[in-house]
């Protein structure tokens, strides 16, 4: 664009050239106008000067003319008329003697008549006697050149005919002289000057503008005469001086004469001159005018199209700007334009060359890569950094080297070239292309670069390649077995007979092709006639055909031949040409008859098939590769609830859409990989029952055809919903059988365990590999005494079973079990097993045991109750006064024992503790104002026995006490410890009664049922020994007993936590926290009130070797008590803390010795008023093994 | 006083005191020689194997135990014995032939009953109701 090129000029230079061109040829014009002009006008002024010039040639013929007519009038004159000559001569010299014009008569020869030149009287002679006899004989006037009369005065002679009586009588000369025409060159030309001169035929100057009368009667100059020989005219001379000038000619026509004009050359000159100069002045003023103009526009025209030029150069330019060019604005928005629609359309282009499908790429003229689109970047797997600069050679498959050349399309042939190549792609498969290249010139027209376009017809090539392999195969295939190819055109009759047919039929190749006849006589006389008929039909119809009949081969084989093939008709229905295969088919046909033999069975099973099909309990359907069914049996249909017609041909989806999510991928399976899909379980709603949902177990296979590739699919599909239904009944009873705790067994008909669930396996202790087998009574136990055999035999025979027996595990333990057996039956009702399913009743049975047990003792209990009741009766009447003192006594006791009795059942008959049963047994007796009660001991639980038998006897000594001892006046105390005690033979159960405070009492002489009751039995009940001992200041009875009287389980703590006070209860859970299960002590310093067990009403006291060493008062809510003598706000006094420190001596005691915590209770009476206090001794211990600190909680409440 | 069981040893095999102490009071007035009473089965049977008993009352239910080994162990020598218990119809009834006193019931008539088995009067029956006031 850009080059320097010589043929492109820039617009200034073009707009020069055009002003030039303009100006120049303007100005040329101009000038050449110009110069015409002045040409012309020099012309001008010569044709003036000619017309002048014409203008004094006419006029002198005029004159003349006019002379002429003086003449004629003179001839008509009648003096002339009648040849009066003398009188005419007269007339004449007077007349035209003034003037000083003389007229010369002369007869036809020329003789003078008349002649006023001379003198009068002067002889006549004769006067241009040639001219004269011209004029008389033509009878036209004639002008005479120049002659002098009398040899001076110059004239000229104009004569005409005197015509009389019709013929030229004498001719009448009017001669003039020359001055005559004097006036007649006095032209005005201008500024010019000019000599005009008249000469005559001879040369003869007549007149003459100037120096006239020195001029006449002289010669022209030679040159003028040369001149006036060429006639009129402008003739370039010299004069006599030698002066250019310019000569102006003209003839005049009527005399002949010449007038000849001469300019001075220099004068004309002068004209053009100044001419020019006055042009010049005004071209240069014009130009200069015209150039600035010219400029101007020629910018305005420039500019717009410099920055038009300039818009390819600058990119993306957006808007071409307004210039004052129109065109140039057009032409810059369209270039403008253009550029864009340019880039858009290399834009287009680019995306179109990438987004193509085919291969787009160019070369250089080498070939080397310079694009390549992304589809072949694709196929060939390089990226474009790779390619690029690559030459494609290098891409070419070996086989097409050769054709490389060709890619390149040739530079003065053809530029486009259209090959096929292979190329080799970066994985190193060969790809084929059908390449079309062309050649793209860049703007000079030189080829730059080939653009290809390819397509990848590797497939079709292969395809192509196939088909032909296939041809190929197919020709050797039919050479192979012996097939024939033949051909036949019917128009020519000409056949045509593969070398295969010659074999077929036994003739030589070398014969050439049989005729129609021939081949006719060839085949079997059976066979003949129905082949010719049938061709004969043939013929007419045309189409395919297909004949098998017997050839009698010349050697005098005989063999069946098929012939196939096909007759071609011609557009006028006329057989065009028919060609075929024939095969030797003898063997084969007995294979055929076999077929056909196999055929009619087969088409027989077919129908059984198809009977089946359509009767199969199942449903069988085959879909297209489309899913639209092709076939469909019955039973499916009726599955989806349509007529069978109304399936076919419509895909499966439109009968139960509830499936194809689920079943549609499956197809598809089977159809990409060919392979078939069975069991496939699928379940949905059917159009023909929607909203109920159904199972089908489902098989596709695929139908394939020759090739391998799939054209539809099979299904085979039964609906399981019942049988789905059942096997889910079944996987669940299943599940209950292997979840479910009972032992679930069955047992085959013949006895042998066939089924062992895990809790069998659990119950049982075998494992289902160790049961599974063994017969019928290995788990009965051998000293049962039932054989198991009995009732698997029963229950063989349909009897349902259940019972409570033994069995035996496999650790030979035994376990009862609830045994319920029941038959299983098929379809049929046969039993085909015994199922059994075993409960443990192990718990039931111990629960049964224990509610007999619980019954039986209660019974026991009960009767022993009564009977002891009834003893209590027999005894209390022995010693009773009276029936109101039996009564008391008695009803005292009863109540007693109940309240025994009442303990032990709140809890559960296992015991009771010591504590409570004194307190209960106490409660009765005791006067809240007036008596104290302390006890103290450790958390001990008496069995049953032992409860009610000590109950007993603590209701003896409490009514004793009440009646005689420190319960019968205010001031008693009983006081009552018990503690565990360690002997060297163990320990022992102690508990002490002791009254205080009450009146003396005395052993008493009569020893009373209650006497015998704490001193015997009740020592004998615990198996252990009482001591009364009747004390001055009160009774004390102690009794010891083994700990065979404390219920069994009783470990020290249980008895604490029952009755005591919540807190209390706290502080001990605490306590046995820290105590921690080695069971060793804690140590002191866990009594921190900030860690301690936030309990209120309740004094703490750290007490070291009995000492109170620290006490706290823990206390939210308690009144303080009002003591005696004690201050407002002490809680308590000294009194109450002596008192509590006395009831719960023996728990220090206790706690110290038995590391065991202790628990006391007692209420006394501070000054008429009840307070009850309850404590709990710790044992606390420094070094883990003494006790060294004591914990002492003490609840303190006022008894209600 | 009734000395029907005058010079009788009889061991009291029962572990309610109160009756034991009662039918010791009731058997001695009746001039027996009480041997126990033992409340327990092994204390019973160490009792009982004396040879020089005569006759024994056995409580059947023993605490937990029964006293049906005790009572197995009398048969066998041909000791009689009487069965005075709270328990229904649970005993197994079958091989000892020993009458059964159903408690409650008066001592009194456990002495006579053991009375007559001693002095083997009559056929006695299987098992006698002793409901009856005596």
């Amino acid at each position: 664009m850009r080059r320097e090129d010589r043929r492109a000029w820039p617009l200034w230079a073009h707009l020069l050239m055009l002003c030039l061109a303009i100006l120049v040829p303007g100005i040329a014009l101009v000038t050449l106008a110009l110069w015409n002009l002045l040409s012309a006008e020099r012309s001008g002024t010569v044709m003036r000067l000619q017309q002048a010039v014409e203008h004094i040639s006419d006029s002198v013929d005029r004159e003349l003319i006019g002379i002429a007519r003086i003449g004629e009038s003179l001839a008509a004159s009648p003096l002339v008329q009648e040849a009066n000559f003398s009188t005419f001569d007269l007339t004449a010299r007077q007349f035209l003697g003034l003037q000083g014009w003389f007229v010369i008569l002369s007869d036809p020869s020329g003789q003078e008549l008349v002649n006023t030149t001379l003198p009068v009287g002067a002889a006549l002679s004769t006067s241009d006697p040639q001219r004269i006899r011209e004029v008389a004989e033509t009878g036209q006037a004639s002008i005479s050149d120049l002659f002098y009369a009398q040899g001076k005065v110059a004239l000229i002679g104009v004569s005409v005919p005197v015509i009389s009586g019709g013929r030229t009588a004498s001719v009448l000369t009017v001669a003039v002289p020359t001055e005559i025409f004097t006036p007649l060159l006095d032209q005005n030309v201008g500024d010019l000057s000019w000599v005009v001169t008249i000469a005559d035929r001879q040369g003869r100057i007549i007149a003459r503008s100037h120096q006239h009368a020195e001029s006449v009667g002289k010669i022209l100059p030679e040159a003028a005469l040369e001149q006036i020989k060429w006639g009129s005219a402008v003739r370039k001379g010299i004069d006599e001086a030698g002066t250019e000038v310019v000569r102006i000619i003209s003839r005049s026509a009527f005399a002949g004469w010449t007038v000849t004009a001469s300019i001075e050359g220099a004068q004309l000159a002068a004209i053009s001159r100044q001419g020019w100069v006055t042009f010049a002045l005004i071209a240069a003023a014009l130009s200069c005018l015209s150039i600035a103009l010219a400029y101007y526009f020629a910018r305005r025209i420039s500019e717009p199209i410099q920055l038009l030029a300039s818009v390819p150069l600058r990119e993306h330019s957006e808007r071409f700007p307004e210039t004052g060019l129109a065109e140039a604005n057009q032409v810059g928005a369209a270039l403008v334009k253009s550029l864009k629609e340019i880039e858009a359309s290399k834009e287009r282009y680019r995306t179109l060359v990438e987004a193509a499908h085919d291969i787009i790429y160019t070369t250089d003229l080498e070939g080397r890569f310079l694009s390549c689109n992304a589809a072949g970047l694709e196929a060939l797997g390089y990226s474009s950094e790779e390619l690029l600069g690559q030459p494609i050679a290098s891409l070419v498959a070996g086989a097409y080297q050769e054709k490389l050349d060709e890619l390149t399309p040739t530079r003065d042939g053809d530029a486009r070239s259209h090959i096929e190549i292979g190329v080799i792609a970066r994985s190193g498969e060969e790809r084929i292309w059908d390449v079309s290249s062309r050649l793209l010139h860049d703007g000079e027209g030189r080829p730059e670069r080939i653009l290809s376009i390819a397509r990848d017809v590797t497939e079709r090539r292969r395809a192509e390649e196939a088909l032909r392999a296939n041809e190929e195969r197919l020709r050797l295939a039919l050479a192979g077995i012996g097939a024939g190819v033949w051909e036949y055109y019917f128009d020519t009759d000409a056949r045509t007979w593969s070398p295969e047919m010659y074999e077929l039929y036994g003739l030589k190749e070398e014969d050439g092709p049989p005729g129609r006849e021939e081949i006719l006589e060839l085949i079997h006389p059976d066979d003949r006639e129905r082949i010719r008929a049938g061709a004969e039909e043939l013929i007419k119809k045309g189409g395919p055909f297909s004949a098998e009949f017997r050839v009698c081969r010349p050697d005098g084989q005989v063999v069946w031949i098929n012939s196939r093939g096909v007759i071609e008709m011609g557009p006028d229905d006329r057989p065009l040409k028919a060609r075929g295969i024939d095969q030797n088919v003898t063997a084969t046909r007995l294979a055929r008859q076999h077929r056909e033999e196999l055929l009619r069975t087969t088409a027989q099973q077919l129908n059984e098939l198809r009977s089946l099909y359509n009767s199969a309990p199942i449903g069988l359907a085959l879909v297209d590769r489309e899913f639209r069914f092709q076939r469909i049996n019955k039973v499916l249909a009726d599955y989806n609830g349509f007529p069978v017609q109304a399936h076919l041909g419509k895909p499966v989806w439109e009968f139960v859409p509830d499936l194809r999510a689920k079943a549609e991928p499956l197809f598809r399976e089977v159809l990409e990989t060919g392979e078939p899909r069975a069991a496939v379980e699928i379940s949905g709603e059917t159009k023909a029952q929607p909203g109920v949902q159904r199972i089908w177990m489902m098989q596709l296979y695929p139908l394939k055809s020759a090739d391998g590739s799939v054209t539809g699919i099979g299904i085979i599909c039964e609906d399981v919903t019942e049988r789905k239904t059942a096997e889910i009944e079944q996987a669940h009873l299943a599940a209950i059988v292997d979840s479910s705790m009972d032992a679930i067994v069955s047992w085959t008909p013949d006895g042998k365990i066939r089924s062992w669930n895990p809790g069998a396996e659990r119950m049982f202790g075998y494992t289902a590999e160790e049961a599974i087998g063994q017969q019928v009574g290995f788990l009965v136990p051998p000293d049962l005494g039932e054989t198991a055999g009995g009732f698997f035999e029963r229950a063989k025979a349909g009897e349902r079973i259940s019972m409570e027996t033994v069995r035996r595990r496999k650790d030979g333990t035994l376990i009862p079990v609830s045994v319920s057996a029941s038959p299983m039956r098929d379809a049929e009702g046969h039993i085909v097993a015994v199922s059994v399913i075993f409960r443990d009743i192990s718990e039931q049975k111990r629960r049964e045991e224990h509610t007999r047990f619980i019954m039986r003792e209660l019974s026991h209990r009960s009767k022993n109750l009564l009977a002891v009741i009834q003893a209590m009766a027999r005894q209390t009447a022995r010693t009773s006064r009276d029936l109101a003192d039996f009564q008391d006594r008695f009803t005292a006791r009863v109540r007693g024992l109940a309240q025994s009795h009442d303990l032990l059942v709140k809890r559960d008959w296992r015991g009771v503790p010591v504590a409570e049963l004194v307190r209960s047994h106490l409660e009765p007796f005791i006067d809240r104002t007036e008596h104290d009660l302390t006890l103290s001991g450790p958390g001990l639980l008496l069995n049953p026995e032992a409860a009610q038998n000590v109950g007993l006897a603590l209701h003896e000594l409490a009514t004793n006490a009440s009646k005689h001892g420190a319960l019968s006046n205010p001031r008693g105390r009983v006081d009552i410890r018990w503690s565990l005690d360690q002997r060297q033979d163990g320990p022992r159960f102690r508990i002490v009664w002791r009254e205080s405070g009450g009146p003396e009492v005395h052993e008493p002489v009569r020893r009373g049922f209650g006497d015998t009751v704490i001193r015997a039995m009740v020592a004998r009940a615990l198996d252990g020994e009482t001591k009364v001992e009747w004390r001055p200041e009160g009774l004390v009875w102690t009794l010891e007993a083994p700990t065979s009287c404390l219920a069994p389980g009783s470990s020290l703590s249980a008895g604490i936590g029952e009755g005591m006070a919540d807190n209390l209860q706290a502080i001990y859970r605490w306590w046995l926290v820290h105590r921690g299960k080695a069971g060793m002590l804690p140590p002191p310093e866990i009594v921190d009130l900030d860690t301690m067990p936030k309990v209120d009403r309740t004094v703490l006291m750290s007490l070291k070797n009995g000492t109170s060493t620290q006490s706290w008062v823990l206390n939210t809510d308690r009144e303080p008590l009002q003591l005696q003598g004690s201050d407002e706000g002490e809680l308590l006094t000294r009194s109450e803390n002596e008192l509590m420190l006395r009831c719960v001596d023996g728990c220090v005691e206790y706690a110290r010795k038995a590391h065991m915590p202790c628990y006391g209770w007692a209420r006394v009476n501070l000054d008429g008023r009840p307070v009850e206090f309850e404590r709990l001794v710790l044992p606390l211990s420094e070094d883990g093994e003494r006790v060294t600190h004591l914990l002492n909680a003490v609840v303190i409440d006022k008894a209600a | 006083m009734d000395l029907s069981l005058s010079g009788l040893r009889v061991l009291i095999v029962e572990d309610e005191p109160l009756l034991a102490w009662e039918l010791e009071l009731s058997l001695a007035a009746a001039g027996a020689i009480v041997i126990g009473p033992a409340s327990t089965l092994s204390l019973g049977l160490a009792l009982a194997d004396d040879e020089s008993l005569d006759a024994a009352v056995i409580d059947y239910r023993l605490g937990h135990e029964e006293a049906v080994p005790l009572a197995a162990m009398l048969y066998e020598r041909g000791t009689p014995f009487v069965i005075h218990t709270g328990h229904g119809t649970n005993a197994d009834g079958g091989w000892w032939s020993a009458p059964i006193v159903r408690k409650p019931s008066n001592p009194d008539r456990i002495v006579q009953i053991l009375a007559a088995l001693v002095r083997n009067e009559g056929a006695l029956q299987h098992s006698f109701t002793s409901n009856r006031p005596g």
